[in-house]
């Protein structure tokens, strides 16, 4: 009888299995409500705000999946710029200081939350300015007199803002300007990517990486450009990639010294207004929901817009 | 496992406390040795330039300020390598990127369990990685990720930096360092030089085709006990790493206790008894003090 009875329970309890809410059944994923923000620019580089729902396609491991919640995002932003003004630019100075003080502390608005962070070793990252425009900028100026003149850890300093984004609630934007040769890291690119998806992080750069031509052997040149990673996180990340300076010159140009002199001249550095067009376009983006796995692992994420010539910038990675 | 963990972080905390001062070879527990006990990585070759490697204890003398000095402690087990690796990134150096980021990365490969490496660059700045590992897939992702051309050779302030950053470890530190070019540092050399003699570094250079390595480097390694390759052809600096890394693997450890303990700098010799031998060690050390 007691054996029976023994077994009757055993049968109940696997054919109506106890399950813990939110566990996991071994070989199957999780589905959670995942957003991310998506910027839709006209052929002009402005943003566009008449977009509706039904023109958008969201396609998630390469598959359609339905939006599940759609609207504009918060236009305040949370937000950290992180400027490199170590050894690497040390003809940089000016156009540092120029572009926090005149590209990103004006175009900051009422609800905003913002921090500055420096490369260096160890960076530097400061309090949340203040929200008086003098105020800020006179608690930034400080700092941007005496940039360090070290090693450019820019996955670290990634890391160290994607933490401090954490302590605020979305849309978390980092603003990075750097030439991208990052140097005396901890982690490394992929570990700093990784990061800014899971803390659900929007990378932005303003960058004069241009390219180099390293001739290693004769007719087999090497060309590197210092700021194809930077390009990587803005893309994955759903930011905004803006060339300034030597980024936007040509290889051709700089093997020829004459050719070259006038693309310095054609081509000089001004990041303020690179980083104000950045700020302004992060307040018109659209916030899309949808059903995302909960699996610990990288996916991939494809927007598109049905508009013929639209740009959209949205995180091609997600992870939950 | 409590008691075994606090011996091993006293013992690790004693080792680090006093390797600045004078290293001793305290992580090979095989060895007793005070803690004035002075550790010498001799690298002995044959007149045809071999490395001899069968050499005893009776073999060697040691002359501290030219008095014989008892060796308290002997092994010819290879011993771990602690290294910075501190790579020239100046302007010079951009025909050379390439060959140089593949022959770090086979010297990588090389490195034993119980070395670790820290991967520095040179030229508009000075970088050194935090990292001080063996974890060769890190030191891989700093050589892919974190060499930069550009700027000038500033290779006196590379080898102070890359002694700073190994001044807090014991054992045998040693600083392997690639350049093309002529040094353009605002540190000042006789700093470096006492840097290297009062922290028995160890350093190892490699001039790459071109001007090759200025006399002033080359008698710093010659004090050092370290070794020097001036490259003709830069296809050769995988060779070169090879037999460097071939030099750190069959050194000796010799240790002794200097006298007096004066706090001065010393100088130091050291022989063998075998004839047609060569002996490369340190030529000087600062003796550590009573207190």
């Amino acid at each position: 009888m007691i054996l029976r009875a023994a077994i009757a329970i055993v049968a109940l309890v696997a054919f109506f299995p106890v399950r813990s809410p939110g566990s996991l059944d071994p070989g199957k994923t999780r589905a959670v409500p995942t957003f991310i923000d998506v910027l839709v620019l006209n052929p002009e580089g402005l943003p566009q705000s008449d977009v509706a729902q039904s023109e958008f396609e969201l396609l998630a491991d390469g598959k359609p999946t339905p939006i599940t919640q759609f609207g504009r995002s918060r236009s305040e932003l949370n937000i950290v710029m992180l400027v490199d003004g170590t050894a690497s630019q040390p003809l940089k100075r000016y156009e540092i200081v120029t572009g926090v003080t005149t590209g990103f502390l004006p175009n900051l608005q009422a609800g905003d939350r913002a921090r500055m962070a420096y490369l260096g070793n160890p960076p530097i990252l400061t309090n949340w300015l203040p929200t008086d425009r003098t105020a800020a900028l006179n608690a930034v100026r400080p700092s941007l007199d005496r940039l360090p003149l070290e090693s450019s850890p820019i996955w670290d300093t990634i890391d160290l803002c994607v933490q401090a984004l954490q302590q605020v609630p979305e849309p978390r934007v980092l603003l990075l300007m750097t030439d991208g040769r990052a140097t005396g890291n901890k982690i490394g690119l992929d570990d700093a990517e990784r990061r800014a998806l899971e803390g659900k992080v929007t990378i932005s750069v303003v960058s004069e990486g241009g390219e180099w031509l390293i001739p290693q052997f004769v007719g087999s040149p090497d060309r590197v450009r210092s700021d194809v990673s930077l390009r990587r996180l803005a893309d994955e990340t759903g930011g905004l990639y803006m060339p300034d300076g030597t980024a936007r010159r040509t290889l051709r140009a700089q093997m020829n010294a004459f050719a070259y002199v006038k693309e310095l001249v054609n081509t000089p550095s001004v990041p303020a207004p690179l980083i104000a067009q950045i700020v302004s376009s992060l307040r018109t983006r659209y916030r899309i929901g949808f059903d995302g796995v909960a699996d610990g692992k990288v996916h991939s994420l494809e927007v598109r817009v049905k508009r013929s010539g639209v740009e959209v910038r949205a995180p091609r990675l997600y992870v939950n | 496992m409590r008691v075994q963990l606090l011996t091993a972080a006293v013992a690790a905390t004693l080792a680090a406390a006093v390797a600045f001062v004078q290293p001793i070879a305290a992580q090979n527990q095989t060895f007793r040795a005070s803690v004035h006990t002075v550790p010498l990585y001799p690298l002995v070759s044959s007149a045809d330039g071999r490395l001899v490697t069968n050499l005893t204890r009776d073999d060697f003398i040691v002359l501290d300020n030219g008095k014989p000095a008892d060796i308290t402690v002997f092994s010819s087990e290879t011993q771990p390598i602690t290294a910075a690796l501190l790579l020239d990134m100046s302007s010079s150096m951009d025909d050379h990127l390439t060959r140089v980021r593949e022959s770090a990365l086979s010297l990588v490969k090389a490195i034993g369990p119980n070395d670790r490496v820290r991967i520095g660059t040179f030229g508009s700045e000075i970088a050194l990685s935090p990292l001080l590992t063996n974890d060769k897939a890190v030191l891989s992702r700093v050589l892919r990720e974190e060499l930069w051309p550009g700027g000038s050779t500033p290779l006196w302030s590379a080898l102070d930096a890359g002694m700073k950053s190994l001044a807090s470890e014991g054992g045998r530190r040693t600083i392997v360092v690639v350049t093309d070019g002529v040094d353009t540092s605002t540190a000042s050399q006789t700093t470096v030089v006492d840097r290297a003699i009062g922290g028995l570094f160890m350093i190892y250079a490699i001039g790459l085709e071109g001007r090759g390595l200025g006399q002033k480097v080359v008698d710093l390694i010659a004090k050092t006990g370290g070794g020097h390759f001036n490259l003709k052809r830069a296809d050769d600096l995988g060779s070169a790493f090879e037999q460097l890394t071939a030099e750190l693997r069959h050194q000796y450890l010799v240790g002794f206790t200097p006298s007096p303990l004066d706090g001065m700098v010393h100088n130091l010799e050291v022989r063998t008894k075998r004839p047609g031998l060569t002996v490369r060690a340190p030529r000087q050390f600062v003796a550590g003090t009573e207190k």
